[in-house]
């Protein structure tokens, strides 16, 4: 730590004297002295990710114990939570040729854009080892290896809907006379296309290329009885906790802490789209052998597991289900319980898509 | 116009030149194109988004004009120690992120929420009422971080009415409405004229509000420009959609400007209202202008203002002829209605903050109201964090740096202002106004494009020099209005007495235009210290500032967390605010001239 706060601290001294020659006349009525602060270079990875319980997580489970066996020290660094404006962080940086994240976590449809700009780098996949046979199938690209698994799934109230009659699939929550109730969604076109299609009866095997049309015609038919329209990853999670709504289509992530505090509700795990998030290496970043050493090193069973303490996301790795405690395993996305409903996401279709059917997702709103 | 010479220089250099060098890929992107302005064509539904904006502006700024005025009215007209209290009310909510707020209004407004239980346990409705989720959340939210712009805005240009000349019209027989109408509020028009173009710029950048509180159709453009660049990295159309916001915003301020009622923000004979002996004249020239700007309206919006009005006089005409003899009491029954209606508006305006700190106290992991448990956890989270405590810090220095900075170069600016010919006037205020309405995700990323290869990058005062640039605007608005009703006399009298241009600027001008200033000030620290999406792009890296951690404690977790900083914000401003003005003995704003 000593190397780094001198390294700091020239850089501090470094970055006022030349702030001051440059912008003499803007900087001249301000105080700054001691609050510029600049990079420390040198050995250090820096890790951008979205903080929160997730973050902590992974400082926890994956930065910390890559410190611990490599020596190599870490920076944290703030990616936005919402992953659009992460991506454009990336876009920034990567465009200016001011890199200074050497990995940051997306998701993988957003990964499939920063690819088509050309902005992440490869994995070289030859020369380091990901764990590629014991991870999921899908889950490893050439310029991003997938961590963990987020499903976009039906939550509903158990005090609404109990007994054997409960909804477990996308059709049951566009069933409005078998389950009435109030229903809420994410105001995001992305996360209702699928369970759009899904919910028409269409086979989980030939939901893509996706059914654009078909898509819409159902969101049609269930705008009426939407009550709830989301913009904040968070507004769902609170309105299932505190019963706004009977029916949500969420991330499983968000509506587990609604149970966790004692909500009744649950999960339908008969059906629910699977999205991986993981590790990528912006184009250009200072540290990228490291960055790739780190990234093989996550993608180990041990650091999988143990994030699983933190959020309920399902390890990319087969084999980090064993090390998890069964209670805990049976929440996850991917463990035996769950891993029936699976279906996954086609990144590329969405990346390619985006920008189409947000436009007609927003006339539709509008109109 | 050598003042006017720092802080046009300034904009133009930190935002002018990296915002129009980022537009410029609205037909740049990638290589010279017009595919963006066909997308337009192709997709109305974002002519449709922006209509959406422009319409909600517009309702916006209509109310708050309207619930505003009253409240300004009843507060400037309170004693000194009792209008300092409820002034603090009304400043209340600017203490906590707005993220934090419209969070808590959702939490307020929802189909459990405390509204709705209050409402069915008085029996007033059957099933919950719909109060989010649909334009009546979107309004509720916009109007509420609005509101208190409009009623500082107003109230410093009422402080400088003389309100005796209010009671010289009534000595001469006016009734009170009368005097009101003819005498007040002619006077306090550029109050009015830059309160509303104040609400009208900002309302236009709404995001986050209507995003969270507002129903399916409620789409505004800064959202639609955030999705471009964010969600499909389609940066090209970002840049036009965001250009054609700025061209039609353009538009509208010619229109404005045609209608006279931007002149009174910088009209001419502003020594002629002060002028005692002259009343006449000048409240004729005010009311031609209010006149002017109503028949325009009128012809905008015929069928649909003729048609109100029709209702309103047949309202009138009913309640005359029912309560025809109390209204004969007249006077005392206005008297009651202003305090009552402003007290509504107070409670309004408080509501989030007092939902918020019973929530700060909750021992649950969410947040509860009413609590169903009492802790102390929070406080204790957040007094043992470093992140959260560093974040604070570090907004609370980029955000004085950029107050102090953006108060100076705006404030000059007003004075070169003053002197500048109308014409000049009316071409360069849209220079200053403009970083209002580019919406903050273009800001952000564009300053990005700036000062990454500076050496200034990943500093806070990176972040000074943009806040500042972006706080110029609301100064400009709060001083301008101020200064038009400063008596330049009261300058000659001292030069001629003797006084230095220092002197007299600090002696006789500073103390008389100090509530505009302030309120300048105010409005200039409360932007830097609210913005999300600034730092996030200048700060990638190690230091975080205080709405970026909510945010992210919002998006994430949605602890108590943020209720416990919000609570401790207002508690420590507040107090701070209290201290000042008993020791002072004085206040933001000054005694009005003469009461009675």
């Amino acid at each position: 730590m000593g190397k780094g706060s001198r390294a700091l601290a020239a850089g501090r001294k470094l970055s006022r004297r030349e702030a001051l020659q440059t912008l003499a006349l803007a900087a001249g009525g301000i105080g700054v002295a001691g609050t510029l602060n600049a990079w420390a270079s040198g050995e250090s990875l820096t890790i951008a990710n979205s903080g929160g319980s997730v973050g902590d997580g992974q400082v926890a489970c994956y930065v910390k114990p890559f410190q611990q066996a490599t020596g190599i020290n870490y920076t944290m660094a703030l990616r936005d939570s919402v992953e659009g404006t992460a991506a454009t962080q990336v876009k920034v940086q990567v465009e200016t040729k001011r890199v200074q994240w050497d990995v940051v976590t997306l998701g993988g449809p957003t990964v499939v854009l920063l690819r088509d700009q050309n902005l992440v780098d490869s994995l070289e996949r030859n020369k380091y080892d990901y764990h590629d046979k014991d991870l999921l199938p899908g889950t490893l690209e050439d310029d991003y290896a997938g961590l963990y698994v987020v499903a976009l799934v039906v939550a509903y109230r158990s005090d609404k809907y109990s007994g054997a009659d409960v909804p477990k699939t996308f059709a049951d929550f566009w069933n409005t006379s078998k389950f009435p109730g109030r229903r809420g969604v994410f105001k995001s076109a992305m996360d209702l296309m699928e369970p759009a299609v899904l919910s028409a009866g269409v086979p989980p095997a030939k939901l893509y290329p996706l059914d654009v049309d078909l898509a819409f015609q159902q969101l049609t038919k269930i705008k009426p009885n939407i009550n709830a329209w989301w913009d904040n990853l968070a507004q769902s999670t609170q309105a299932i906790k505190d019963g706004d709504v009977d029916l949500a289509i969420t991330f499983n992530a968000r509506a587990q802490p609604a149970i966790d505090a004692g909500a009744p509700a649950r999960l339908a795990w008969g059906q629910w789209i699977a999205q991986t998030v993981g590790a990528v290496i912006p184009k250009g970043a200072p540290h990228a052998d490291i960055a790739r050493r780190y990234i093989s090193f996550i993608t180990q069973p041990g650091p999988q597991a143990a994030l699983t303490k933190y959020v309920k996301y399902g390890p990319t790795n087969r084999r980090a289900y064993g090390l998890v405690d069964p209670k805990i395993a049976d929440q996850l996305p991917g463990s035996a319980l769950t891993r029936a409903g699976l279906i996954p996401v086609d990144g590329t279709w969405r990346a390619r898509n985006t920008g189409t059917v947000t436009d007609r997702f927003t006339a539709w709103l509008v109109s | 116009l050598l003042l006017l010479g720092p802080c046009v220089l300034y904009l133009v250099m930190f935002l002018g030149v990296p915002i129009g060098l980022w537009l410029t890929r609205a037909f740049f992107d990638p290589g010279p194109t017009l595919e963006h302005v066909r997308h337009l064509v192709r997709v109305p539904a974002y002519v449709r988004v922006l209509g959406t904006t422009f319409r909600y502006s517009v309702i916006v700024t209509g109310a708050c004009l309207v619930l505003g005025y009253p409240l300004a009215y009843y507060l400037s007209g309170l004693p000194l120690r009792r209008r300092n209290l409820l002034v603090l009310l009304v400043l209340l909510p600017f203490w906590t992120s707005a993220l934090v707020r419209t969070f808590v209004w959702f939490i307020i407004l929802s189909p459990a929420g405390p509204i709705n239980r209050v409402l069915e346990a008085v029996g007033f409705v059957r099933g919950p009422l719909q109060l989010e989720g649909n334009a009546v959340g979107s309004l509720i939210g916009m109007i509420y971080v609005m509101l208190p712009y409009t009623v500082l805005v107003l109230m410093a240009v009422m402080q400088g009415i003389d309100r005796s000349l209010v009671t010289a019209a009534a000595t001469m027989g006016a009734r009170p409405f009368q005097a009101f109408r003819r005498v007040f509020l002619p006077l306090s028009f550029p109050g009015v004229a830059g309160a509303g173009l104040l609400i009208f710029m900002n309302s236009l950048g709404f995001y986050i509000t209507p995003a969270m509180l507002g129903g399916p159709s409620d789409i505004l453009i800064a959202q639609a420009v955030q999705q471009q660049i964010t969600l499909t990295l389609n940066w090209g159309f970002a840049a036009l959609l965001a250009l054609t916001l700025l061209v039609s915003t353009v538009l509208v301020y010619a229109l404005y400007v045609r209608v006279g009622a931007l002149g009174s923000i910088w009209s001419m004979v502003s020594t002629e209202i002060r002028e005692p002996r002259r009343p006449h004249h000048t409240v004729s020239t005010w009311e031609a202008t209010a006149e002017r700007c109503l028949r325009t309206l009128k012809e905008q919006f015929a069928d649909r203002v003729d048609g109100l009005e029709r209702r309103a006089f047949l309202a009138v005409d009913w309640l005359r002829s029912r309560f025809g003899p109390a209204v004969a009491g007249g006077q005392r029954a206005t008297n009651a209605a202003l305090p009552a209606f402003s007290w509504l508006l107070l409670g309004y305006l408080v509501l989030p903050i007092v939902v918020v700190i019973p929530m700060s106290f909750g021992a649950s992991t969410f947040l509860e109201f009413p609590p169903s448990q009492f802790s102390l956890r929070w406080y204790h989270v957040y007094m043992t964090s470093p992140e959260w405590l560093t974040a604070t810090w570090h907004s609370v220095e980029a955000a004085t740096g950029a107050a102090l900075l953006s108060t100076t170069l705006g404030t000059i600016a007003c004075f070169g202002f003053a002197q500048a010919s109308p014409r000049w006037r009316l071409m360069l205020l849209p220079v200053f106004l403009l970083p209002m309405i580019v919406p903050t995700i273009v800001t952000a990323v564009a300053s990005f494009y700036f000062l990454a290869p500076t050496p200034l990058y990943n500093t806070v005062l990176s972040l000074v020099l943009v806040y500042a640039a972006l706080g110029v605007p609301f100064v400009i608005i709060t001083v301008a209005p101020v200064l038009q009703g400063f008596d330049r006399r009261l300058e000659q009298a001292a030069r001629t007495l003797g006084a230095g241009p220092w002197k007299t600027f600090w002696a006789v001008i500073f103390p008389l235009i100090r509530p505009g200033i302030l309120a300048g000030l105010l409005f200039a620290f409360l932007v830097a210290f609210d913005d999300l999406i600034v730092a996030l792009f200048l700060t990638g890296g190690p230091f975080r500032t205080l709405p970026r951690v909510m945010w992210d404690d919002i998006e994430q977790n949605v602890h108590p967390t943020l209720a416990a900083v919000a609570t401790l914000l207002v508690a420590v401003t507040s107090l701070l605010l209290l201290a000042v003005s008993r020791v002072r003995r004085t206040s933001a704003y000054p005694e009005p001239g003469v009461v009675k």
